[in-house]
């Protein structure tokens, strides 16, 4: 008797990758768990700080954890659990913010340079050499010391370098989508450059770049990190955790090591939890990898199930 | 699915045993702020003294080479300086021994270039008469009996230091050379006779004691032999260098250390406890050259460098815990960091009702308590221990207001002035220069009581001194020297229509007028007030923020003898008190050092 067949789930895209991701990846499900609350914790940061970022409690300076302060306070006398929850908005701003302007600067560039080629290519693709022949951090410095610090200026800067530095990437996705026969047939049909590439070639390159996104954004937290570390980023009393590591905690680290403590953590949680969901998503949406949930796959199957036949039964070696 | 809960419970636990170990981490250390021990210094009457032995002593240029000897003709005469004291002689340096802790206490010789006129003797310029009428003159009597050592390499005898010697050393460091401006009120310097030289000037300059006497160039006198020397290295050899001074320059490694030993010749005597001595105890005299600040804290905590008199204070926890044995010591600092708000054409800044209720506004006892701990809390433009010093409680009542904060009162006065909504302002500081970050900071937070908003610009230094030169900002940011309140680039901060330094201007009406009448003062007693006079006027006039007077730290080994916590006697000079200091070698060896 025939064994029933293997019974077929309707998810959204979605669910269906939190659900793979839950099964199949569950460190990534911790990185995301981390980066949600992360992203909670910037929404909501007045709400969930017991202090103002810059409330001075000058009697209570450079004291470690207490029932008041429960991360203990920094040399001002400022408590260091606010600040912390308010230093996670600039990352989160930071980070998706300059990642987004990255994205669209290197999918916009790659595309371009890929899909009109020739000396379009060539001239384009050497500016980019150029950019990306010059370390990012002393870059980043010149322009911030030109321009002058500031949040927006912070996320504009690393935006662009780091969106000139991945068109590269995109350039060799949309080159492989290119010569598929079904692009040059909607070229054949008189479908214009525009439909061609927004309704053929962005949405076969869209996961990687999904990917390259998350996988961006730590990088993008780090970058600020460091050039607020440097003094040349994030201008005081806004809490930066890397300005917050350059502070106080560096005079103070070994009479009061909580001041570059918590700031570490933060930041170190916060780019291992973005990092761990940028490998899973990557893991999960590479075809070549696993079959992927995309245009053409939304349906989930049972590990353990398979379909009966006259053929031998398969082992089944279940997957960590 | 038990694989994935093992995962997620270690990851747990990670994190749980990292808050953990920081929890027992703070709970081990001293909540307090850093304090620094303030032990006394030990005294003469802990011994009789101990001639021998090798002091190692840290310069305040300990982190690069001297490159050259010839204090006259030196490119970089503020270090020269201090690599030549121990040779030779100065003109004028200040009295410790008369007017220090070890005298009669009036002054604690610890301000890095200036020692108040009254205070100093003349090692070479035994005394001096002023006149000013019919003309301005100065007249040294010279010391008898000050024998430059002699020199093999130069075929130099040993001889008597003469007024021809004096007169040789000032007419070749201060015609001629990078600080010529500064002497260009001397129109004739002449030796009337052995041992009496005569300055003629045109004008008399409040300045005088620190360009003749202690300031760096010409205050030393060079040996003739030694400047006109042409073999080896010239004048700039240290082999052709000739001693008047407690020791002889005896060895130079670049990148390494002066090394100089006893001068036998030398002239100068101490008495202790009714007895005569010869100077210098020690035998041996060590100025090393230590580049980097790590290197040179561990060899202070090893007991490498027997003294250093300018320890960043950010080591003094961790000294007093390696190193429980050094005695530690603060004393303010000459330097003290002031928030400029003399922008005449701000429209809220030029209103004096505004800057003085900003001051109102501004807890200077909290940031001082935060920020430059122990430090005075007035010690600017005049630091504490200087004959013109008024301390905040003498101040006159309206500016001793100006110390007293009320945030209630001084957005009143805002209002007063006719901004109820208070207004916006911006403050520039340098990167990565955390006491302004700090400082700033505290203040963002104690202008908002008063309706002020004050956003901070961060700027690189370039920057930063860019737009203070173009006078592109509100409020900006000023190390202020209170070394020596004299000398005109102190005081030239509000000198009116200078026509080459954006920082400058004038705000009190009068101060043109009282700088003047000060500077050309001779009688010093009268010159002192005037100076008093003219720092309450600017405190009163708001055009600064001056906070806390940072302290420094002084950091020496107990087997080091006679020793009062002095610092300086003059430009950087601490050679006085090293010729005077003795080493306890039973000391040095219950400490394994």
């Amino acid at each position: 008797m025939a064994e029933k067949p293997a019974s077929i789930k309707k998810h959204s895209k979605f669910m269906e990758l939190a659900i793979r991701m839950w099964k199949e990846k569950p460190l990534g499900m911790v990185g995301t768990v981390i980066t949600f609350i992360f992203l909670v914790v910037a929404v909501f940061a007045p709400l969930l700080a017991p202090y103002g970022m810059n409330a001075i409690h000058a009697k209570h300076a450079l004291e470690g954890p207490s029932a008041q302060f429960w991360l203990g306070t920094d040399n001002l006398g400022r408590d260091l659990l606010s600040r912390i929850i308010y230093g996670a908005r600039i990352s989160v701003i930071v980070g998706l913010v300059a990642t987004l302007i990255s994205t669209f600067i290197s999918t916009f560039l790659g595309i371009l340079s890929a899909y009109i080629g020739g000396k379009f290519d060539l001239i384009l693709q050497r500016f980019v050499d150029a950019e990306m022949s010059i370390p990012n951090l002393l870059l980043l410095m010149v322009i911030i010391s030109l321009i002058k610090p500031g949040l927006w200026q912070v996320i504009f800067c690393l935006g662009i370098s780091n969106g000139i530095g991945n068109t590269r990437m995109v350039r060799s996705l949309v080159i492989g989508v290119k010569e598929n026969v079904y692009i040059n047939s909607a070229i054949a049909l008189g479908d214009s450059t525009p439909k061609v590439i927004f309704q053929h070639i962005l949405p076969n390159i869209m996961a990687p770049i999904i990917i390259l996104f998350s996988m961006n954004v730590p990088f993008m937290i780090l970058m600020e990190a460091s050039l607020s570390f440097l003094g040349l980023g994030v201008p005081p009393p806004e809490p930066s955790w890397g300005g917050m590591l350059s502070g106080g905690a560096r005079q103070y680290m070994f009479a009061d090591p909580w001041m570059a403590l918590w700031p570490g953590i933060a930041l170190s949680l916060i780019v291992y939890a973005v990092n761990m969901f940028g490998d899973a998503l990557r893991d999960l949406l590479d075809p070549r990898l696993r079959g992927g949930v995309g245009r053409y796959g939304n349906v989930s199957v049972k590990k353990k199930e398979h379909i009966k036949s006259n053929l031998p039964t398969p082992e089944i070696i279940e997957k960590d | 699915m038990k694989n994935k809960f093992l995962l997620l419970g270690m990851v747990f636990l990670l994190v749980a045993g990292m808050i953990s170990a920081s929890s027992l981490m703070s709970s081990c250390s001293n909540n307090s702020t850093s304090t620094v021990s303030t032990t006394k210094a030990t005294t003469a009457a802990s011994g009789t003294p101990i001639y021998g032995g090798t002091l190692t002593v840290a310069t305040d240029w300990m982190f690069e080479d001297p490159g050259g000897f010839d204090a006259g003709l030196t490119p970089k005469p503020w270090s020269t300086a201090v690599w030549d004291s121990p040779f030779l002689c100065w003109m004028m340096i200040g009295d410790i021994e008369k007017f220090g802790p070890r005298g009669n206490n009036t002054f604690p010789f610890q301000t890095t270039e200036m020692v108040p006129e009254q205070y100093l003797m003349g090692p070479v310029g035994q005394s001096w008469e002023i006149t000013t009428s019919p003309s301005v003159t100065f007249t040294f009597h010279i010391r008898h009996g000050i024998m430059w050592a002699g020199n093999s390499t130069l075929g130099m005898a040993s001889r008597e230091l003469t007024a021809d010697d004096v007169v040789y050393s000032m007419k070749r460091s201060e015609i001629g050379t990078m600080v010529e401006g500064n002497y260009k009120f001397i129109t004739d310097r002449t030796a009337v006779d052995k041992y009496t030289v005569k300055l003629t000037c045109s004008s008399f300059d409040a300045n005088w004691a620190y360009y003749l006497g202690y300031g760096y160039m010409p205050g030393l006198i060079t040996c003739p032999e030694s400047g006109n020397a042409t073999i080896g290295g010239g004048s700039e050899d240290w082999k052709n260098q000739v001693s008047d001074g407690p020791f002889v320059i005896s060895d130079y490694t670049s990148g390494s250390a002066v090394t100089y030993t006893r001068n036998a010749k030398y002239w100068e005597k101490t008495t202790i406890k009714g007895k005569q001595y010869d100077l210098p105890f020690i035998d041996k005299l060590v100025y090393p050259i230590i580049p980097d600040e790590a290197s040179q804290v561990a060899a202070l905590r090893t007991g490498k460098l027997d003294w250093w008199s300018a320890v960043p204070k950010t080591y003094a926890t961790s000294l007093s815990s390696s190193s429980p044995a050094m005695i530690q010591t603060t004393y303010p600092a000459d330097r003290v960091y002031t928030f400029k708000m003399n922008r005449l054409d701000n429209q809220y800044l030029k209103n004096k009702d505004v800057r003085r209720a900003l001051m109102m506004g501004t807890d200077f006892g909290t940031i001082r308590d935060l920020v430059f701990p122990g430090g005075d809390l007035l010690g600017w433009p005049i630091p504490r221990g200087d004959p013109a010093y008024t301390p905040i409680e003498s101040l006159p009542a309206s500016t001793k207001q100006l110390f007293t904060y009320d945030a209630t009162a001084a957005k009143k006065a805002i209002s007063d002035a006719g901004y109820p909504n208070g207004f916006k302002l911006t403050l520039q500081i340098q990167a990565n220069e955390n006491t302004e970050s700090n400082i700033a900071q505290l203040l963002v937070d104690q202008w908002a009581k008063l309706g002020v908003t004050l956003s901070i610009q961060v700027l690189d230094s370039a920057a930063f001194t860019q737009a203070g030169n173009d006078r592109k900002y509100d409020i900006n940011v000023l190390t202020m020297s209170t070394a020596n309140p004299i000398v005109p680039e102190n005081w030239a901060h509000t000198v009116p229509n200078p026509p080459n330094n954006g920082n400058i201007y004038s705000l009190t009406e009068n101060f043109t007028t009282m700088y003047q009448t000060m500077i050309a003062e001779s009688d010093v007693t009268k010159r002192t007030q005037d100076i008093k006079n003219l720092a309450i006027a600017m405190i009163d006039d708001g055009a600064w923020l001056p906070f806390a007077n940072p302290t420094s730290l002084n950091c020496y080994w107990p087997w080091i003898k006679n020793y009062y916590n002095e610092t300086d006697t003059g430009y950087h000079n601490a050679v006085p008190m090293i010729e005077r200091m003795w080493i306890d070698p039973a000391v040095k060896t219950s400490l394994g050092k």
